[in-house]
């Protein structure tokens, strides 16, 4: 089933201008290995993909296997630097039906450094090129932002 | 491209009231000085008004070769540094290049950018220096063509990158997406951005800022027959032989330093929409002593007048003449809460929830106490229920520089050093070229 891009199509900006960036481009990996990770393809048939910014690129910083739960995917991001993360979730449709989305969730806690901050803020896009046919984009800048229950409502807006 | 590895960068923010300058990868700015050029006048007559005469500048190029601090009276024209101000000087005009955010004077431009070089030790000829610059969002393509001449022609500089200030102000805090309000001394304004653009159209700004504040305490000075006597002269004359700009300029530190040591914004019951009394809940009972000497008791009034910025424009809620907060003969707001909200409900459905979760507060003219807290009692009685508003600040000097900290994080990336325009890329394009095709 394709993901649809519901508001980041029907927004283009208004003017044509040049995205600021930092010249941060995702690894080569970061795109192969997401196409298996949607099929749930070995060795990518993994729950959720932690990405981290190291050496000037994105990169693959953890793997999630596919028994572990939301919980178990907060757990592993860091208390107090950025990450990008893509999550296989499962969940029932309002009229009962399981189904499951893929995520993508930019991790930004207040606490971070600014310069990780400023970082992971100004690569979002390249990342985002990377991951194609992510139609769910979803920030949280604190812990309280990433219960299930903040996070479900926006997910299931998409179904 | 240019490969910038281990050259150190210069980053430059130039504000209606301060510039700050310094070198990328550090957490401050190094040198902060007020955005204002001294031009010595050499009177010809005695003390006549009227008979002052600026010294032949000789057309702005040479002008500018002087332009350095006013280290001795022999220096034809100067960039005040803050050194230079706290003394009383009979002989400076001043000229400001930024007017309400905009660029008045491109040479009082050129002086800064020249004074700013200088204490950074970037000296004349030192070529292949990257600058960083950071533009308000309404800068126009003119102005940013106009600030590529002048640091690849005047300067001589390696490499430049313009950014726009509320796209670092917003990275700076870890969001590509949001509201960011910035109050600054020449204007306040709620840029809307989403995924790394600024939405140029949305944009909602208004002329009043800081220094408006300062023409308010001043009137509330006025309003107490207090008037300011600097350097011993008589309260509110000025000399005959004392430039008026100078004057003024001293002047108003004097009603800044007043608002900054006074105001405050007082908070809101979120129950019944009564606001809290200042001299119930505060100790800014004291006085203040103005420069020669004069107290006068901060009252309820002196203590809220930045809530001019806070208040909707109907003015609920609060003790303030109306004319000081309707919106404007187009239908512009002046208060921030407003401005953040047109901005909001102009952009699409989609994306408003995003937008008012991350309302970015920036700015000297936030500090005030209760500035955030107010800003989100005021906008979450404005908008629908069901939207969530999370105000974002940082600590106060972060607020203060915070185009500057996002520039500098950005200009020391190791990946960042492909996206700088390079001089041979400007000659080979030319500005307007190189402006539309990397900074727009």
């Amino acid at each position: 089933m394709p993901h649809v891009h519901k508001y980041r199509r029907a927004h283009p900006p208004p003017r044509i201008q040049t995205i600021m960036s930092t010249g941060v481009e995702a690894a080569d990996e970061v795109g192969s290995s997401f196409s298996q990770f949607k099929l749930q393809r070995a060795p990518y048939n993994v729950r959720y993909i932690i990405y981290e910014i190291k050496e000037d690129k994105i990169q693959i910083e953890k793997q999630g296997a596919r028994e572990n739960n939301w919980e178990d995917f907060c757990a592993d991001l860091p208390e107090s630097d950025c990450r990008y993360a893509v999550i296989d979730v499962e969940f029932e449709t309002d009229d009962g039906r399981p189904t499951s989305k893929i995520i993508f969730l930019s991790w930004a806690p207040d606490t971070a450094k600014v310069r990780s901050k400023m970082v992971y803020a100004g690569s979002k896009e390249a990342i985002k090129r990377a991951l194609v046919g992510v139609g769910i984009h979803l920030n949280a800048t604190d812990r309280s932002e990433l219960e299930f229950e903040q996070i479900l409502p926006a997910v299931k807006r998409f179904t | 491209m240019y490969c910038g590895d281990e050259v150190f960068s210069v980053v430059g923010d130039l504000g209606t009231q301060s510039s700050r300058f310094g070198y990328a990868g550090e957490d401050l700015p190094k040198v902060v000085f007020p955005s204002a050029i001294g031009n010595v006048v050499h009177r010809t007559g005695s003390e006549e008004d009227g008979d002052r005469k600026k010294k032949s500048t000789g057309g702005a190029s040479s002008d500018v070769e002087g332009a350095v601090v006013a280290k001795t009276k022999a220096n034809t024209s100067g960039t005040l540094g803050e050194a230079n101000i706290g003394i009383r000087r009979t002989d400076l005009e001043l000229s400001f290049p930024l007017i309400n955010g905009h660029v008045q004077d491109w040479d009082a431009v050129e002086c800064i950018w020249a004074h700013a070089f200088e204490q950074l030790s970037v000296k004349e000829g030192a070529k292949g220096v990257p600058y960083m610059y950071a533009l308000p969002a309404w800068a126009s393509r003119a102005e940013s063509q106009k600030s590529a001449e002048l640091a690849f022609e005047r300067f001589d500089l390696g490499a430049l990158y313009l950014a726009r200030s509320p796209m670092l102000s917003a990275f700076s805090t870890g969001r590509s997406s949001g509201v960011v309000c910035d109050c600054g001394a020449g204007s306040t304004s709620a840029v809307p951005i989403l995924d790394g653009y600024v939405l140029n159209q949305l944009v909602g700004r208004s002329e009043r800022g800081g220094d408006w504040l300062d023409g308010k305490v001043g009137e509330w000075l006025e309003s107490r027959k207090a008037k300011i006597g600097l350097f011993g002269f008589e309260r509110g004359t000025i000399p005959e032989y004392m430039p008026t700009t100078y004057w003024r300029f001293q002047e108003q530190r004097v009603l800044r330093d007043v608002k900054e040591s006074c105001c405050l914004i007082p908070q809101v019951d979120s129950d019944d929409g009564a606001v809290f009394d200042i001299e119930e809940n505060d100790a800014e009972k004291g006085a203040y002593e103005l420069p020669d000497g004069t107290r006068v008791k901060a009252d309820k009034t002196l203590c809220r007048i930045p809530e001019l910025l806070m208040v909707r424009g109907d003015g609920a809620g609060c003790s303030i003449s109306p004319a000081d907060v309707s919106p404007s003969r187009e239908g512009a707001f002046h208060d921030l809460p407003s401005m953040v909200y047109t901005a909001v409900e102009k952009a699409d459905v989609d994306v408003r929830k995003e937008l008012l979760g991350n309302v970015i507060l920036t700015g000297g003219g936030s500090c005030f106490r209760g500035s955030s807290e107010r800003l989100q009692y005021e906008l979450t009685e404005k908008v629908p229920v069901a939207y969530k508003v999370k105000i974002v600040t940082a600590t106060p000097l972060e607020r203060r520089f915070s185009a500057w900290i996002g520039g500098s994080i950005l200009a020391s990336l190791g990946s960042f050093q492909q996206l700088w325009l390079s001089k041979a890329e400007y000659e080979e394009m030319g500005a307007e070229l190189a402006c539309k095709k990397r900074f727009h």
